[in-house]
């Protein structure tokens, strides 16, 4: 077996009253294989987060299946016998994680919790591997002390990444984990998530909407648009040969960080072209369209 | 281009248990009528402290120990709170960067627009929410109507972050801080939030400070850009000075780790160690143990600003005329090579 996640026709619909129902997520389809990181990027409001948030259990699914390494845990009672797998090798960074912070807990406190919660703790070796998870993140041993409210942003999303991944998960949900974070920062968080993919085998699913990061990072690349997938392929295939008009739009969107090419051509999309009724179809091997 | 806003000599730190904490160095900034300065530095060094103590939205902890803030020429620093949340919302507004410090979680967005236009303005409620729907439908948001009376968490995070920004001009102020506004916008939104920024510019002369980390979009947006080090602005200058002409190591480091200039397959640059916890600073240049250009004077003396042209300046050594000369690194025109 070589996924460690299957989404099947994943459906989200949340009933806001009787005359609203917002459809989040429409039917959407994707594995993630065991030392993957799997990109999802895609229009704000498309789902993106919604995905995330059904595949770490938060909602009950209007209709579809999740597996993790195989058990179909969007089933309740599979959930629950599975529960501490779950908790220790499936991890979320929320995209406003940092707010989420404890504001009464210090930070070494708050990065210890988890180990504390899933049996992991062992005072000297857990002290110091703090103090590491730390230094991996880009910062010091006198952070340890602090209480969220007392650093900046970035330096709390970055608590948030050293929490999450103490507990050495096998995979990441990193819902735009650094989008926060300032380029230098960001290099070296990048450099980590790779180092753990390589070296310790860790999957991820990653969340972004900086595709030169993407591009840089992933090794496949699904791209969303209200609630469906429109194209999913290998990262450099997907931005070398672009084939459903809304991935041309965002690819041509990037911004440049070249004053000179200010007013670069922007390929606008409607999203109201997408048609509610198609289908994933591979146009070339692992290269699927939405037609 | 006259000031509507200038900053002489600004120093501000925050009184902890554990020390005096240097969040701000003698800070010296001018923002023209209709421009737009982008802010850039790395996480901590004083970029969302330097707005909120221009708005004065800090703790008490927090003391301004030196300087000036002239707003249209008149020092705001020794005015009252009451006089000074006369300033918030009218003339100076500001979109923080984790939306959900300015929404109120349980009132649904459309109100809260509506109140921050009726705040400001004497008109009718009916006509404020007509306006009201019209911004939410501006920033992006579809179906506007619908979602008017939704709660917050009805939102993705990109829309939360597009509804602050609504609230924060909907009280039509003179100066806008805009503290990473874009963060959490995907591209395609992203351009055109920023074209509507420079629309309204263009419209109404309003002076907007952009904080960001993202070189791609301040090369986008920004007239002017100024980095940030350890709470000291360490260089300044028009946007093209900036990018095609940078000055400062620091500033060479932050191009250098862009994604943009990195190759498939092998490590991201970064800037060696990290920026300093700023308490108890060492003296001379406190960018001195990361930069490799480094000067033995870096370690005694802290670089004044020197001035390059009219408009860009640079706080470094190595632009003292004893200072021996390097090369710096290309990144246009070519390859980034160090
Ligand atoms: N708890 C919820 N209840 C009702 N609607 C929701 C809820 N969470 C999200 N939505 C709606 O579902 C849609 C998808 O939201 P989601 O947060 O998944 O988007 P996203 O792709 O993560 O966007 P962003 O890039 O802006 O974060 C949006 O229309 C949003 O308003
Ligand atoms: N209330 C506070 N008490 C003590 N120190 C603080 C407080 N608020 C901020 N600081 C410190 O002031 C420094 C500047 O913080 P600031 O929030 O301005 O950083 P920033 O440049 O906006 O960073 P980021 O990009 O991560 O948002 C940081 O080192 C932070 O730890
Ligand atoms: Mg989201
Ligand atoms: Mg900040």
């Amino acid at each position: 077996m070589n996924d460690i996640l299957s989404v099947h026709n994943l459906v989200q619909h949340f009933k806001i009253n009787s005359g609203l129902t917002i459809n989040a997520v429409n039917g959407i389809s994707f594995d993630v294989k065991k030392g993957e990181i799997f990109g999802l990027v895609g229009e704000s409001g498309c789902g993106k987060s919604t995905v995330a948030k059904s595949i770490m259990g938060l909602y009950s699914l209007t209709s579809g299946e999740i597996y993790f390494k195989g058990n179909m845990i969007s089933d309740r009672k599979i959930y629950r016998k599975n529960k501490d797998d779950i908790h220790k090798n499936m991890q979320i960074i929320f995209q406003d994680s940092s707010s989420a912070l404890n504001p009464r807990m210090t930070i070494e406190k708050i990065i210890r919790e988890p180990l504390k919660a899933n049996n992991m703790y062992d005072k000297t070796k857990s002290e110091k591997q703090i103090d590491e998870l730390l230094r991996q993140v880009g910062l010091d041993v006198s952070f340890r002390q602090k209480y969220p409210g007392e650093i900046s942003g970035g330096q709390r999303q970055r608590v948030a990444i050293a929490r999450s991944i103490a507990l050495s998960p096998e995979l990441i949900i990193a819902d735009e984990p650094i989008a926060s974070l300032d380029i230098s920062i960001q290099a070296q968080i990048i450099n980590l998530f790779q180092k753990l993919q390589r070296e310790y085998g860790f999957s991820f699913i990653f969340i972004a909407h900086d595709l030169s990061i993407v591009r840089f990072l992933c090794n496949r690349v699904a791209v969303m648009v209200k609630g469906r997938i429109v194209e999913t392929a290998p990262t450099e295939v997907l931005f070398e040969n672009p084939l459903h008009p809304y991935t041309k739009s965002l690819l041509s969107a990037i911004p440049v960080p070249d004053p000179k090419i200010r007013n670069s051509k922007f390929i606008d999309y409607n999203e109201k072209e997408l048609n509610d009724n198609g289908i994933l179809k591979e146009v070339c091997p692992q290269h699927f369209v939405y037609m | 281009m006259e000031n509507i806003l200038e900053i002489k000599n600004l120093s501000l730190s925050f009184y902890t248990p554990s020390g005096e904490i240097e969040a701000l160095r003698n800070i010296n900034l001018q923002l023209g009528k209709g421009e737009i300065l982008g802010i850039v530095g790395e996480s901590g060094c004083g970029k969302t402290v330097l707005s909120k103590t221009v708005l004065r939205l800090l703790p008490k902890n927090a003391k301004i120990k030196n300087g000036e803030i002239l707003l249209n020429g008149k020092d705001i620093v020794p005015y009252s709170e009451s006089k000074m949340r006369g300033l918030r919302g009218s003339v100076m507004s500001m979109v923080f960067q984790d939306p959900m410090t300015t929404l109120n979680p349980t009132i649904p967005i459309g109100k809260q627009i509506t109140e921050s236009i009726l705040k400001h303005s004497n008109i009718k409620y009916n006509e404020a929410k007509k306006q009201a729907i019209e911004m939410l439908d501006m920033v992006g948001i579809d179906s506007p109507e619908k979602r008017f009376a939704m709660q917050p968490h009805f939102f993705s995070g990109g829309m939360r972050q597009r509804c602050v920004l609504a609230i924060a001009l909907a009280s039509k102020p003179e100066i806008l801080f805009a503290d990473e506004p874009t963060t959490a916008l995907d591209v395609t939104v992203q351009a055109k939030i920023l074209d509507i920024l420079l629309k309204i510019r263009d419209e109404t002369r309003i002076s907007i400070v952009f904080i960001t980390h993202d070189f791609g979009v301040v090369a986008r947006i920004a007239d002017r850009i100024a980095v940030m080090y350890a709470g000291k602005i360490v260089e300044v200058g028009k946007t093209e000075e900036i990018f095609y002409d940078p000055r400062h190591p620091y500033t060479w480091g932050l191009l250098s780790s862009l994604p943009y200039f990195a190759k498939k397959g092998e490590p991201l640059k970064c800037i060696p160690g990290m920026p300093p916890v700023m308490m108890n600073l060492p003296k001379g240049d406190v960018f001195a143990t990361r930069n490799k250009y480094a000067l033995d004077i870096d370690y005694e003396k802290e670089p004044p600003i020197f001035d390059i042209t009219d408009t860009h300046k640079a706080a470094t050594w190595l632009l003292d005329k004893r200072a021996p000369k390097i090369k710096p690194p290309k990144f246009f025109g070519g390859e980034c090579h160090e």
